[in-house]
Protein backbone atom coordinates (compact mmCIF):
# COMPACT_ATOMS: atom_id res chain seq x y z
CA UNK A 1 0.00 0.00 0.00
CA UNK A 2 1.72 3.21 -0.88
CA UNK A 3 1.94 5.67 2.03
CA UNK A 4 -0.21 8.71 2.40
CA UNK A 5 1.63 11.18 3.62
CA UNK A 6 0.50 14.23 5.69
CA UNK A 7 1.12 18.21 4.79
CA UNK A 8 4.93 17.53 5.86
CA UNK A 9 7.95 15.15 4.37
CA UNK A 10 10.34 15.66 6.58
CA UNK A 11 13.75 15.90 4.88
CA UNK A 12 17.89 16.32 5.65
CA UNK A 13 20.37 17.56 3.00
CA UNK A 14 24.33 17.36 4.37
CA UNK A 15 26.30 19.14 2.14
CA UNK A 16 29.50 17.59 2.19
CA UNK A 17 31.17 20.12 0.70
CA UNK A 18 30.87 22.19 3.44
CA UNK A 19 31.27 19.79 5.90
CA UNK A 20 34.57 20.38 8.07
CA UNK A 21 34.38 17.27 10.16
CA UNK A 22 34.07 19.49 13.17
CA UNK A 23 31.93 16.83 15.54
CA UNK A 24 29.78 19.83 16.70
CA UNK A 25 26.50 17.74 15.49
CA UNK A 26 27.93 14.68 17.42
CA UNK A 27 28.23 16.71 20.66
CA UNK A 28 25.13 18.41 20.03
CA UNK A 29 23.18 14.75 19.39
CA UNK A 30 24.18 13.56 22.50
CA UNK A 31 23.29 16.40 24.63
CA UNK A 32 19.90 17.26 23.31
CA UNK A 33 18.71 13.39 23.12
CA UNK A 34 20.51 12.01 26.55
CA UNK A 35 22.19 9.90 25.35
CA UNK A 36 24.85 8.58 27.77
CA UNK A 37 28.95 8.94 27.32
CA UNK A 38 30.52 6.57 25.17
CA UNK A 39 33.76 5.45 27.21
CA UNK A 40 36.64 3.69 25.81
CA UNK A 41 35.84 0.50 26.93
CA UNK A 42 32.75 0.60 24.71
CA UNK A 43 34.33 1.74 21.75
CA UNK A 44 36.23 -1.44 21.60
CA UNK A 45 33.84 -3.44 22.21
CA UNK A 46 32.12 -2.06 19.38
CA UNK A 47 28.61 -0.81 21.73
CA UNK A 48 29.15 3.05 21.30
CA UNK A 49 26.02 4.86 20.71
CA UNK A 50 26.11 7.77 18.29
CA UNK A 51 22.66 8.71 16.63
CA UNK A 52 24.99 10.59 14.45
CA UNK A 53 28.80 10.11 13.45
CA UNK A 54 31.01 11.19 11.00
CA UNK A 55 33.13 9.20 9.28
CA UNK A 56 36.01 10.11 7.81
CA UNK A 57 38.16 8.66 5.07
CA UNK A 58 41.51 9.27 3.67
CA UNK A 59 42.67 10.31 0.10
CA UNK A 60 45.75 9.94 0.05
CA UNK A 61 48.84 9.54 2.55
CA UNK A 62 48.63 11.51 5.42
CA UNK A 63 51.18 14.47 4.90
CA UNK A 64 49.62 15.21 1.70
CA UNK A 65 46.17 13.60 1.94
CA UNK A 66 42.91 15.17 2.30
CA UNK A 67 40.13 14.01 4.61
CA UNK A 68 36.50 13.43 3.38
CA UNK A 69 33.87 13.41 6.11
CA UNK A 70 30.51 11.97 5.87
CA UNK A 71 28.30 12.69 8.95
CA UNK A 72 25.66 9.41 9.63
CA UNK A 73 22.36 9.41 10.94
CA UNK A 74 19.40 7.15 10.37
CA UNK A 75 18.30 8.07 6.81
CA UNK A 76 14.88 7.66 7.64
CA UNK A 77 13.92 5.76 4.81
CA UNK A 78 10.83 5.40 2.93
CA UNK A 79 11.16 1.50 1.94
CA UNK A 80 13.34 0.83 5.48
CA UNK A 81 14.42 -2.26 5.95
CA UNK A 82 14.08 -1.93 9.59
CA UNK A 83 10.65 -1.59 9.41
CA UNK A 84 9.32 -5.39 8.23
CA UNK A 85 11.67 -7.29 10.35
CA UNK A 86 10.37 -5.58 13.90
CA UNK A 87 7.82 -8.37 15.35
CA UNK A 88 6.12 -5.94 17.67
CA UNK A 89 5.61 -2.33 15.21
CA UNK A 90 7.91 -0.72 17.91
CA UNK A 91 9.77 1.03 14.58
CA UNK A 92 6.99 1.88 12.33
CA UNK A 93 6.52 5.27 9.56
CA UNK A 94 4.74 8.03 10.31
CA UNK A 95 2.44 10.41 7.92
CA UNK A 96 5.57 12.32 7.85
CA UNK A 97 8.20 10.56 6.73
CA UNK A 98 9.78 9.88 9.86
CA UNK A 99 11.27 6.21 10.85
CA UNK A 100 9.92 6.24 14.17
CA UNK A 101 11.13 4.41 17.20
CA UNK A 102 8.74 3.64 20.22
CA UNK A 103 10.61 2.66 22.85
CA UNK A 104 7.93 1.56 25.37
CA UNK A 105 7.23 -1.02 22.76
CA UNK A 106 10.76 -2.12 21.82
CA UNK A 107 11.40 -5.63 23.15
CA UNK A 108 14.92 -5.77 22.55
CA UNK A 109 15.35 -8.82 19.83
CA UNK A 110 17.91 -6.45 17.60
CA UNK A 111 16.35 -7.35 14.40
CA UNK A 112 16.20 -3.94 13.26
CA UNK A 113 20.08 -3.64 13.93
CA UNK A 114 20.80 -5.90 12.10
CA UNK A 115 19.01 -5.43 9.28
CA UNK A 116 19.73 -1.88 8.53
CA UNK A 117 22.12 -1.46 5.88
CA UNK A 118 23.85 2.11 7.37
CA UNK A 119 24.14 1.25 11.06
CA UNK A 120 22.48 3.92 12.91
CA UNK A 121 20.37 1.56 15.55
CA UNK A 122 21.69 1.08 18.58
CA UNK A 123 20.93 -1.00 21.77
CA UNK A 124 21.27 -0.20 25.18
CA UNK A 125 23.58 -2.90 26.48
CA UNK A 126 23.72 -1.45 29.75
CA UNK A 127 21.08 1.23 31.95
CA UNK A 128 22.21 4.71 30.93
CA UNK A 129 24.33 6.21 33.58
CA UNK A 130 25.14 9.83 34.42
CA UNK A 131 27.31 10.90 37.10
CA UNK A 132 25.54 12.23 39.96
CA UNK A 133 25.23 16.16 38.78
CA UNK A 134 24.88 15.16 35.48
CA UNK A 135 21.69 14.38 36.06
CA UNK A 136 19.97 17.64 36.25
CA UNK A 137 21.53 18.61 32.55
CA UNK A 138 19.11 15.65 30.47
CA UNK A 139 17.11 17.41 28.50
CA UNK A 140 12.90 16.35 29.68
CA UNK A 141 11.72 16.28 26.15
CA UNK A 142 13.41 13.21 25.49
CA UNK A 143 13.07 10.17 27.55
CA UNK A 144 16.06 8.39 29.01
CA UNK A 145 15.88 5.21 27.40
CA UNK A 146 16.67 2.37 29.25
CA UNK A 147 18.28 -1.27 29.11
CA UNK A 148 17.40 -3.82 26.75
CA UNK A 149 15.67 -2.02 23.68
CA UNK A 150 17.28 -0.30 20.77
CA UNK A 151 16.91 3.72 20.11
CA UNK A 152 18.12 5.97 16.89
CA UNK A 153 17.72 9.45 15.51
CA UNK A 154 14.37 10.67 15.58
CA UNK A 155 15.09 13.73 13.36
CA UNK A 156 14.41 15.46 16.93
CA UNK A 157 11.09 14.59 16.60
CA UNK A 158 10.54 16.35 20.18
CA UNK A 159 11.43 19.89 18.46
CA UNK A 160 8.81 18.75 15.24
CA UNK A 161 5.93 18.59 17.76
CA UNK A 162 6.95 21.57 19.81
CA UNK A 163 7.55 23.39 16.74
CA UNK A 164 4.07 23.09 14.99
CA UNK A 165 2.22 24.05 18.48
CA UNK A 166 4.07 27.10 18.48
CA UNK A 167 3.06 27.67 14.62
CA UNK A 168 -0.59 26.59 15.54
CA UNK A 169 -0.72 29.03 18.82
CA UNK A 170 0.67 31.46 16.72
CA UNK A 171 -1.68 30.91 14.09
CA UNK A 172 0.49 30.37 11.22
CA UNK A 173 1.79 27.68 9.25
CA UNK A 174 5.45 26.38 9.80
CA UNK A 175 8.11 28.34 7.84
CA UNK A 176 11.06 27.08 5.96
CA UNK A 177 13.83 27.23 8.79
CA UNK A 178 11.42 26.96 11.92
CA UNK A 179 12.38 23.47 12.99
CA UNK A 180 15.87 22.56 13.50
CA UNK A 181 17.30 19.08 14.98
CA UNK A 182 20.16 19.80 17.41
CA UNK A 183 22.83 18.71 14.69
CA UNK A 184 21.41 21.56 12.33
CA UNK A 185 21.01 23.85 14.62
CA UNK A 186 24.77 23.32 15.96
CA UNK A 187 26.40 22.86 12.57
CA UNK A 188 28.78 25.81 11.90
CA UNK A 189 29.28 25.49 8.28
CA UNK A 190 25.81 25.25 7.53
CA UNK A 191 26.15 22.00 5.98
CA UNK A 192 23.06 20.33 7.98
CA UNK A 193 19.88 21.52 6.33
CA UNK A 194 16.65 20.77 7.67
CA UNK A 195 12.76 21.13 6.13
CA UNK A 196 10.09 19.90 4.68
CA UNK A 197 10.45 19.04 1.08
CA UNK A 198 6.56 18.96 0.22
CA UNK A 199 7.18 22.98 0.11
CA UNK A 200 8.02 23.31 -2.99
CA UNK A 201 9.89 27.11 -1.72
CA UNK A 202 11.79 25.12 1.05
CA UNK A 203 15.82 25.48 0.74
CA UNK A 204 15.85 21.47 1.38
CA UNK A 205 13.71 20.79 -2.02
CA UNK A 206 15.87 23.21 -3.76
CA UNK A 207 18.90 21.65 -2.74
CA UNK A 208 16.96 17.87 -3.02
CA UNK A 209 17.08 19.03 -7.03
CA UNK A 210 20.71 20.09 -6.89
CA UNK A 211 22.90 17.92 -9.56
CA UNK A 212 25.49 17.32 -6.73
CA UNK A 213 23.13 15.46 -4.97
CA UNK A 214 22.83 11.58 -4.04
CA UNK A 215 21.32 9.31 -1.39
CA UNK A 216 23.42 6.84 0.50
CA UNK A 217 23.55 3.21 -0.73
CA UNK A 218 20.94 4.19 -3.01
CA UNK A 219 21.61 1.02 -4.98
CA UNK A 220 19.81 -0.69 -2.39
CA UNK A 221 16.10 0.85 -2.69
CA UNK A 222 15.73 2.20 0.42
CA UNK A 223 14.73 5.57 -1.07
CA UNK A 224 16.34 7.27 2.18
CA UNK A 225 15.14 11.12 3.32
CA UNK A 226 18.69 12.21 3.84
CA UNK A 227 20.01 13.67 0.41
CA UNK A 228 23.90 14.19 0.70
CA UNK A 229 25.35 16.80 -1.72
CA UNK A 230 29.11 16.49 -3.02
CA UNK A 231 30.72 17.31 -5.92
CA UNK A 232 32.69 14.42 -8.02
CA UNK A 233 35.86 15.52 -9.09
CA UNK A 234 36.92 12.88 -12.20
CA UNK B 1 -17.38 15.04 43.03
CA UNK B 2 -19.40 12.01 41.70
CA UNK B 3 -16.21 10.23 41.00
CA UNK B 4 -15.19 10.73 44.12
CA UNK B 5 -18.36 9.10 46.23
CA UNK B 6 -18.50 6.45 43.21
CA UNK B 7 -14.84 5.62 44.09
CA UNK B 8 -15.60 5.77 47.78
CA UNK B 9 -18.91 3.31 46.93
CA UNK B 10 -16.40 1.04 45.53
CA UNK B 11 -14.40 0.45 47.86
CA UNK B 12 -16.91 -0.07 50.89
CA UNK B 13 -18.43 -2.45 48.40
CA UNK B 14 -14.80 -4.49 48.45
CA UNK B 15 -14.63 -4.02 52.07
CA UNK B 16 -18.33 -5.61 52.56
CA UNK B 17 -17.67 -8.35 50.00
CA UNK B 18 -14.29 -8.99 51.45
CA UNK B 19 -15.61 -9.54 55.05
CA UNK B 20 -18.33 -11.84 53.59
CA UNK B 21 -15.97 -13.97 51.65
CA UNK B 22 -13.35 -14.11 54.46
CA UNK B 23 -15.81 -14.02 57.31
CA UNK B 24 -17.80 -17.03 56.25
CA UNK B 25 -15.24 -19.63 56.07
CA UNK B 26 -14.03 -18.75 59.72
CA UNK B 27 -17.54 -18.82 61.14
CA UNK B 28 -18.11 -22.26 59.89
CA UNK B 29 -14.83 -22.91 60.82
CA UNK B 30 -15.13 -22.25 63.82
CA UNK B 31 -18.64 -23.79 64.51
CA UNK B 32 -17.06 -26.91 63.19
CA UNK B 33 -14.01 -26.95 65.25
CA UNK B 34 -16.28 -27.05 68.14
CA UNK B 35 -18.19 -30.10 66.94
CA UNK B 36 -15.50 -31.46 66.76
CA UNK B 37 -13.47 -31.44 62.79
CA UNK B 38 -10.27 -33.43 61.45
CA UNK B 39 -7.60 -32.12 60.82
CA UNK B 40 -7.74 -32.28 57.22
CA UNK B 41 -10.51 -29.78 56.72
CA UNK B 42 -9.10 -27.59 59.21
CA UNK B 43 -5.95 -27.05 56.58
CA UNK B 44 -8.46 -27.27 53.73
CA UNK B 45 -10.51 -24.14 55.22
CA UNK B 46 -7.03 -22.50 56.08
CA UNK B 47 -6.14 -23.14 52.18
CA UNK B 48 -9.41 -21.40 51.21
CA UNK B 49 -8.66 -18.25 53.53
CA UNK B 50 -5.12 -18.03 52.10
CA UNK B 51 -6.74 -18.09 48.75
CA UNK B 52 -9.23 -15.68 49.49
CA UNK B 53 -6.74 -13.16 51.33
CA UNK B 54 -4.30 -13.26 48.56
CA UNK B 55 -7.77 -12.25 46.19
CA UNK B 56 -8.26 -9.45 48.28
CA UNK B 57 -5.18 -8.08 48.65
CA UNK B 58 -4.56 -8.32 44.29
CA UNK B 59 -8.01 -5.89 43.95
CA UNK B 60 -6.75 -3.80 46.50
CA UNK B 61 -3.16 -3.62 45.09
CA UNK B 62 -4.70 -3.20 41.71
CA UNK B 63 -7.01 -0.17 42.91
CA UNK B 64 -3.82 1.48 44.40
CA UNK B 65 -1.81 1.43 42.13
CA UNK B 66 -4.44 3.22 39.54
CA UNK B 67 -3.43 5.89 42.49
CA UNK B 68 -6.96 6.55 43.29
CA UNK B 69 -6.89 5.69 46.80
CA UNK B 70 -4.38 7.69 48.12
CA UNK B 71 -5.62 11.74 49.07
CA UNK B 72 -1.73 13.04 50.01
CA UNK B 73 -1.19 15.70 52.61
CA UNK B 74 0.45 18.24 50.97
CA UNK B 75 3.31 20.34 52.83
CA UNK B 76 0.41 23.78 52.69
CA UNK B 77 -3.27 22.61 52.93
CA UNK B 78 -3.82 24.57 49.38
CA UNK B 79 -7.82 24.49 49.19
CA UNK B 80 -8.30 25.04 45.76
CA UNK B 81 -12.12 24.85 46.63
CA UNK B 82 -11.03 28.79 47.95
CA UNK B 83 -8.89 30.03 45.18
CA UNK B 84 -10.85 28.38 42.28
CA UNK B 85 -13.81 28.25 43.36
CA UNK B 86 -15.43 30.63 46.34
CA UNK B 87 -12.61 33.20 44.35
CA UNK B 88 -13.10 32.77 41.04
CA UNK B 89 -9.22 32.68 39.94
CA UNK B 90 -8.60 31.93 36.83
CA UNK B 91 -6.01 28.19 36.14
CA UNK B 92 -4.14 29.87 34.57
CA UNK B 93 -3.43 32.81 37.16
CA UNK B 94 -1.27 30.26 39.36
CA UNK B 95 -0.26 27.52 36.40
CA UNK B 96 0.65 29.84 34.12
CA UNK B 97 2.48 27.65 31.36
CA UNK B 98 -0.90 26.08 30.85
CA UNK B 99 -1.58 27.20 27.61
CA UNK B 100 1.76 28.26 26.42
CA UNK B 101 4.27 25.38 27.42
CA UNK B 102 4.46 21.67 27.83
CA UNK B 103 3.98 21.71 31.42
CA UNK B 104 1.26 23.69 33.17
CA UNK B 105 4.03 24.66 36.18
CA UNK B 106 3.61 24.68 39.68
CA UNK B 107 3.75 28.10 40.95
CA UNK B 108 6.84 29.14 42.86
CA UNK B 109 6.81 30.91 46.17
CA UNK B 110 7.08 34.28 45.06
CA UNK B 111 4.19 33.99 42.40
CA UNK B 112 2.07 33.00 46.22
CA UNK B 113 3.54 36.28 47.99
CA UNK B 114 2.37 38.22 45.04
CA UNK B 115 -0.91 38.17 47.08
CA UNK B 116 -0.13 36.75 50.59
CA UNK B 117 1.70 39.62 51.57
CA UNK B 118 -1.03 41.34 51.73
CA UNK B 119 -4.02 38.78 52.10
CA UNK B 120 -4.26 36.38 54.97
CA UNK B 121 -1.90 37.36 57.29
CA UNK B 122 -2.26 34.89 60.75
CA UNK B 123 -4.03 31.83 59.16
CA UNK B 124 -1.78 29.11 60.10
CA UNK B 125 -1.55 28.02 56.62
CA UNK B 126 -0.42 30.69 54.92
CA UNK B 127 1.93 31.44 57.65
CA UNK B 128 3.78 28.48 56.84
CA UNK B 129 3.68 30.09 52.72
CA UNK B 130 5.65 33.29 54.78
CA UNK B 131 8.20 31.13 56.05
CA UNK B 132 9.41 29.82 53.48
CA UNK B 133 9.34 32.66 51.87
CA UNK B 134 11.14 34.49 54.38
CA UNK B 135 13.74 31.43 54.91
CA UNK B 136 14.21 31.33 50.87
CA UNK B 137 13.00 27.76 50.30
CA UNK B 138 10.59 26.21 48.24
CA UNK B 139 7.49 24.23 49.19
CA UNK B 140 7.58 20.51 47.78
CA UNK B 141 4.22 20.19 46.87
CA UNK B 142 3.34 16.26 46.08
CA UNK B 143 2.68 15.89 42.30
CA UNK B 144 -1.15 14.25 41.87
CA UNK B 145 -0.58 12.88 38.13
CA UNK B 146 2.48 11.64 37.53
CA UNK B 147 3.47 10.04 34.17
CA UNK B 148 6.30 7.94 32.81
CA UNK B 149 9.16 9.46 31.58
CA UNK B 150 8.61 7.61 28.27
CA UNK B 151 5.32 9.73 27.63
CA UNK B 152 5.22 13.26 27.09
CA UNK B 153 2.66 15.29 27.58
CA UNK B 154 2.00 18.63 26.40
CA UNK B 155 -0.42 20.63 28.21
CA UNK B 156 -0.38 23.25 25.31
CA UNK B 157 -1.47 21.23 22.81
CA UNK B 158 -4.27 20.14 24.53
CA UNK B 159 -5.62 23.71 25.24
CA UNK B 160 -4.64 24.75 21.71
CA UNK B 161 -7.12 21.84 21.09
CA UNK B 162 -9.84 23.39 23.07
CA UNK B 163 -9.57 20.53 25.89
CA UNK B 164 -10.29 22.19 29.76
CA UNK B 165 -8.52 21.67 32.30
CA UNK B 166 -11.45 19.74 34.35
CA UNK B 167 -11.40 17.23 31.58
CA UNK B 168 -8.29 15.87 32.84
CA UNK B 169 -7.93 16.89 36.49
CA UNK B 170 -11.70 16.82 37.98
CA UNK B 171 -13.86 19.92 39.09
CA UNK B 172 -10.87 21.46 40.94
CA UNK B 173 -12.83 24.58 41.85
CA UNK B 174 -14.37 22.26 44.80
CA UNK B 175 -11.76 19.77 45.91
CA UNK B 176 -10.81 21.08 49.83
CA UNK B 177 -7.79 18.58 48.97
CA UNK B 178 -6.97 17.78 45.19
CA UNK B 179 -6.69 14.52 44.09
CA UNK B 180 -6.76 12.37 41.45
CA UNK B 181 -9.71 11.45 39.01
CA UNK B 182 -9.01 10.09 36.18
CA UNK B 183 -5.99 6.79 35.61
CA UNK B 184 -4.18 8.37 32.87
CA UNK B 185 -3.07 5.10 31.66
CA UNK B 186 -2.61 4.84 27.96
CA UNK B 187 -6.52 3.19 27.26
CA UNK B 188 -7.69 6.47 29.07
CA UNK B 189 -5.95 8.93 26.72
CA UNK B 190 -6.70 6.98 24.07
CA UNK B 191 -9.69 6.74 24.37
CA UNK B 192 -10.60 10.43 24.02
CA UNK B 193 -7.64 10.90 21.53
CA UNK B 194 -9.78 8.38 19.13
CA UNK B 195 -13.21 10.04 19.89
CA UNK B 196 -11.87 13.80 19.38
CA UNK B 197 -10.36 12.26 15.70
CA UNK B 198 -6.56 13.22 17.78
CA UNK B 199 -3.63 12.31 16.87
CA UNK B 200 -3.07 8.55 17.96
CA UNK B 201 0.81 7.85 15.91
CA UNK B 202 3.04 6.78 18.54
CA UNK B 203 5.50 9.71 18.42
CA UNK B 204 2.88 12.12 19.41
CA UNK B 205 3.45 11.12 22.73
CA UNK B 206 6.20 8.48 22.70
CA UNK B 207 9.70 9.94 22.04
Amino acid sequence: MPEQYSLYKWTMVIDLDRCTGCQACVVACQAENNISFNTEDRFHQHRVMEWIRVERYWDGEFPQGRAHFIPILCQHCNNAPCEPVCPVYATHHNEEGLNVQTYPRCIGTRFCANNCPYQVRFFNFWQPQWPSRMHNQLNPNVTVRYRGIIEKCSFCVQRINQGKRRAQREGRQIRDGDIMPACVQACPPSALIFGNIKDTASRVYRLAQDKRSYRLLADLGTDPNVVYLKKVEY
Amino acid sequence: MRSVTKALGFIAALFLLGAVLILTPIISLATRLIAGLTRKRLAMGLALLAILVGIGSAVGYFWVSRGFAEIPSQPVDFPHSLHAGALGVSCLFCHRGAATNPAAEFPSVEQCMFCHRVIGKGNPEVEKVVAAWEAGQPINWLRINRLPDHVHFDHQAHSLAGVTCSTCHGQVEGMAKIHKIRSLKMKDCLSCHRAKNAPTECSTCHY
